[in-house]
């Protein structure tokens, strides 16, 4: 057994509004190894971004969190807000889908990341401004000592966002975060990012947690992956398992459905009829159901819990298997 | 595709400038968003125009559909000139051409319910009225896979894909012989994009229209489309017919964005090699002389001095319509490779 | 509860001949400057007259103002915001200089300076409202026609064929009605404050007919003997715009289309 960097177990995050629960996460359970690559993929709303934020307690209050978080040893939910601001950007930090608006427009690159040193290292102004240099250079942003003297506008999205890595590795964090990294980004700057990710994990050993939409990044870059759906845990796998055996049939519908190279010789592309369910009304079955080609009365009635089904592969469906 | 008859939509030497910056500081900026573009589209065929955000493929199709006022150029929609034509001459001409958005949160009007907006434009090009107008929106409901019901519902109480496929519909209600597609999946989630493909792949072969699909996807392209047309910084690089542009990409734009398209599949992903072009995309305000690629160009070291001083012309290499416009590539020579294409990827023809 | 004041005062206003108690114009020469009592509810002022029965009148004269002020600066804006933000042009570039000029002058004084020219008179005075109401519209009409003319619908109606008179129509000025609907609750209790500013001046409704400014002019005089006799009309003026100004927020929700009801 390898050491575990990040074991979270059974955590749900529920969010009280006027219109009732909406039950965001629902006993997610995740383990992160050191300089491992932790995929998460799903659609808009199946709760992979709440996960990632719950990990740090950055939920607004609505949000009642239930489970355990447990880095490197100690408990993280419930922890005391000085103890989580330690952990934060030191231990592990955060990188965001918008590089647009996670710099503050008003304040110069260079103010920014010796902001983000200083904040949780203690050292002179000076010491900042070589670490921030040092920074950029490390996230291969040429000319760093220009940008530094720069506006977020007068950088391009792909420069901003290597910023942003930048200040999230100012502290040399063990676990980054990365939400939708390149979701924003066009398909060539998008190339750069991952490869920066990559090499940040094998230069300076890294867990990364990388939350997407795109079966293209994960396919790419994360080691192991979990596909969520309607708040749960869908299926999770080594990334060459998942991808050459899926066995739930969302996971295999997402991959039939996104038209990949060849897609004109590939025939029709694989259709998920219906949409994504609504978290606030969940229903006490498999959530799957509904769109899937292989529910049966038992979906309608159960909801499946996970399981594993092939070495080292778990899958929450009553009836697994490719194709 | 092309069998000699006329096409349906020619453009030729399209410009688009926008003036930035009224004020006094810095007025007079241009932003070259579109800077000489032709191509034309036959009866029947669906032309893909892809590009990066800043390309100018959105103000290509704006052009077309002329929602934006073009600066130099030619537009025909089945021969007839459409440049320049006021917006009165322009009416009996939309009914042959039609857009879709990207956006389907904007694209419907919110105070009209989804029926009076699919029908809107059967009724103010005057097709039918009340029974057969009716008749005809819950045929088209049908067409694009909505319950009929669904026309008496607002389109905030329609999901994502529901209100694309309104969109598709109100654009198909006047039977236009060119669709107009920027980006009609991209804001939609993955599980919902796939049926709206197989949605306009249908309706397309049933209904026989032609489009020019603009998207920033290439795998979606190849999907869709029978041509495509890469564009960068306001220009068209290259074009070329869909599985002679996806085997032989020759321009090097073209190639690194191949390259670069990310495919879900690991073995494949992390065994193919990838450029990553340096720099941004520069700035269409002051867009670079010569050849408008080669601030990130891989190979400007072959093309240089001649890239810098000159534009280089958009030519068929290949005598079958494969137009690539690089000083690099020319008409009987091997085009340069940045990168060996994977055989899965290349699609060899004896395949 | 905001509506219901509302309401109520419109109801006041408009059946104020069964609602008073007395006629406006009555006097109790027994009850000169009376504290409230069974007879007289709020009082009576210095001429022995019903403060309670001069409000409910008064209230006709405050919302008739208000109401119609309202209605002739929307009139006028929203045409001319539209166009000026549809059309664009040297035509808009007037219109909005011109706004911005207008607007440099406070809503009040640009009333004051209106009605005296106009001359004193109720009518006069709600003219006079309702012009130095136009500019702040039109600002607000134009902004939101240069918004909507944005929207992809607005493209789609174009690239429909629709005509100018359907696009505005159908496609810009219901989806800014919401917007003009909560600018006119706004506008109303401006103007109803303005009225009583005007009357109070002298420059709008003539005693002995009342209205709440003339009541507060009225009370002057005897601001240390009967303070009530400012206090009322003024409650009444605070209560009425406060209620109208809740009202406009409370219409913002429920009009918003994609607000579940």
């Amino acid at each position: 057994m390898t050491e575990t960097l990040l074991d979270v177990r059974d955590l749900s995050v529920r969010f009280d509004t006027d219109d009732g629960a909406v039950h965001a996460v629902d006993r997610m359970s995740l383990t992160l190894e050191p300089r491992q690559v932790l995929g998460i993929v799903g659609e808009s709303g199946c709760g992979k971004s709440v996960t990632a934020l719950s990990i740090l307690g950055l939920l607004p209050k609505t949000a009642t969190v239930t489970g355990s978080v447990n880095f490197d040893g100690t408990e993280l939910l419930g922890a005391s807000k000085s103890h989580l601001r330690k952990v934060r950007g030191r231990q592990i930090s955060f990188v965001f889908q918008e590089p647009m608006t996670s710099l503050n427009p008003v304040f110069r690159i260079g103010r920014q990341v010796d902001e983000v040193i200083q904040e949780h290292m203690n050292v002179s102004k000076r010491e900042a401004r070589a670490r921030a240099l040092e920074l950029l250079d490390l996230v291969h942003i040429p000319d760093p000592a220009r940008r530094l003297d720069e506006y977020p506008h007068q950088l391009s999205g792909g420069m901003r966002q290597r910023v942003m890595i930048a200040m999230a590795l100012a502290c040399d964090p063990k676990i980054l975060i990365a939400d939708e990294p390149t979701t924003a980004l066009d398909v060539t700057i998008q190339a750069g990012i991952l490869d920066l990710l990559r090499e940040v994990r094998e230069r300076l050993g890294t867990a990364i947690v990388l939350i997407t939409h795109n079966l293209g990044v994960v396919a790419d870059l994360a080691d192991r992956v979990v596909v969520m759906y309607a708040g749960r845990k869908a299926e999770e796998a080594p990334v060459h398992e998942l991808f050459a055996h899926p066995q739930h049939p969302y996971t295999i519908g997402l991959l039939g459905a996104v038209p990949r190279a060849g897609a004109a010789r590939n025939g029709r592309l694989q259709e998920i009829p219906g949409r994504v369910p609504s978290l606030a009304e969940l229903p006490g079955h498999c959530a799957f159901a509904d769109r899937c080609p292989r529910a049966d009365e038992q979906s309608w009635s159960e909801v499946p819990e996970l399981r594993e089904v092939r070495r080292d592969h778990a899958v929450a469906c009553f009836h697994p298997g490719e194709q | 595709m092309s069998d000699g008859s006329q096409p349906v939509l020619e453009v030729e030497g399209l410009v688009k400038h926008f003036t930035i910056g009224r004020g006094v500081a810095n007025s007079g900026r241009v932003v070259h968003a579109v800077d000489g573009v032709s191509f034309s589209i036959a009866p029947g065929e669906v032309l893909g125009l892809v590009g990066e955000s800043g390309s100018g493929k959105t103000t290509v199709g704006y052009c077309v559909n002329r929602l934006y006022e073009p600066t130099a150029g030619t537009i025909r929609l089945d021969g007839a000139d459409i440049t320049h034509l006021s917006r009165r001459g322009l009416r009996p001409h939309r009914r042959r051409m039609h857009i879709v958005f990207q956006d389907p949160y904007s694209s419907l009007n919110p105070r009209m319910t989804c029926g009076q907006i699919v029908g809107e434009p059967i009724r103010l090009h005057g097709l039918a009225r009340r029974s057969a107008l009716e008749g005809r929106v819950v045929e088209l409901f049908d067409s694009v896979g909505l319950r009929p019901e669904l026309r008496f519902r607002y389109p905030h109480e329609l999901s994502g894909g529901q209100r694309q496929r309104v969109g598709l519909a109100r654009a198909l209600s006047v039977n236009p012989s060119l669709l107009i597609a920027d980006e009609p999946v991209s804001a939609l989630d993955v599980s919902v994009q796939a049926s709206v493909l197989n949605l306009m792949r249908d309706l397309r072969s049933e209904l026989g229209f032609s489009c020019l699909f603009i998207s920033h996807d290439l795998a979606t392209v190849e999907y869709l489309c029978d041509r495509v047309a890469v564009m960068y910084l306001g220009k068209i690089v290259e074009v070329a017919p869909r599985e002679e542009l996806f085997a032989r990409p020759k321009h090097p734009y073209t190639q690194a964005l191949l390259s670069a398209a990310l495919e879900p599949d690991p073995d494949l992903q992390r065994t193919r090699s990838r450029v990553v072009l340096e720099g941004d995309i520069p700035s269409p305000i002051e867009p670079p002389s010569g050849c408008r690629f080669r601030t990130r160009c891989p190979l400007e070291h072959e093309s240089a001095p001649r890239s810098t001083d000159e534009e280089p012309p958009l030519v068929d290499v290949t005598g079958r319509g494969h137009l690539v416009a690089c000083h690099l590539v020319r008409r009987g020579s091997e085009a340069p490779r940045l990168v060996e294409p994977s055989p899965e990827l290349a699609g060899a023809p004896d395949r | 509860m905001s509506l219901l004041i509302v309401v109520g005062a419109i109801l006041a206003a408009v059946f104020a001949e069964w609602v008073a108690p007395y006629p406006p114009e009555e006097t109790d020469f027994e009850a000169l400057l009376a504290s409230p009592s069974r007879e007289h509810l709020l009082g009576t002022d210095d001429l022995g007259r019903d403060t309670l029965s001069r409000i409910i009148w008064g209230a006709r004269a405050s919302i008739q103002a208000g109401f119609f002020a309202t209605v002739l600066a929307m009139a006028v804006a929203v045409p001319i915001g539209l166009i000026a933000g549809y059309y664009r042009g040297w035509l808009d570039t007037v219109i909005a200089r011109v706004t911005d000029v207008l607007l440099a002058f406070p809503f009040l004084i640009l009333a004051v300076g209106l009605a005296a020219i106009l001359g004193p008179s109720l009518l006069n005075a709600t003219l006079a409202l309702g012009i130095a109401a136009i500019p702040p519209l039109i600002r607000i009409a134009r902004g939101e026609t240069l918004a909507l003319r944005e929207e992809d619908y607005v493209r789609a109606a174009v690239a429909n064929g629709a005509n100018d008179a359907v696009i505005i129509g159908r496609h810009i000025l219901p989806n800014m009605t919401s917007t003009l609907l909560v600018q006119a609750t706004l506008t109303i209790p401006a103007a109803i404050i303005g009225e009583a500013v005007l009357s109070f001046l002298g420059l709008g409704v003539q005693p002995p007919t009342p209205s709440w400014g003339v009541m507060l002019n009225a009370a002057q005089p005897y601001l240390n003997e009967a303070p009530s006799l400012a206090v009322y009309p003024g409650l009444a003026i605070v209560i009425v715009a406060l209620a109208f100004n809740l009202l406009g927020d409370g219409l913002r929700d429920v009009l918003d289309p994609k607000t579940e009801r």
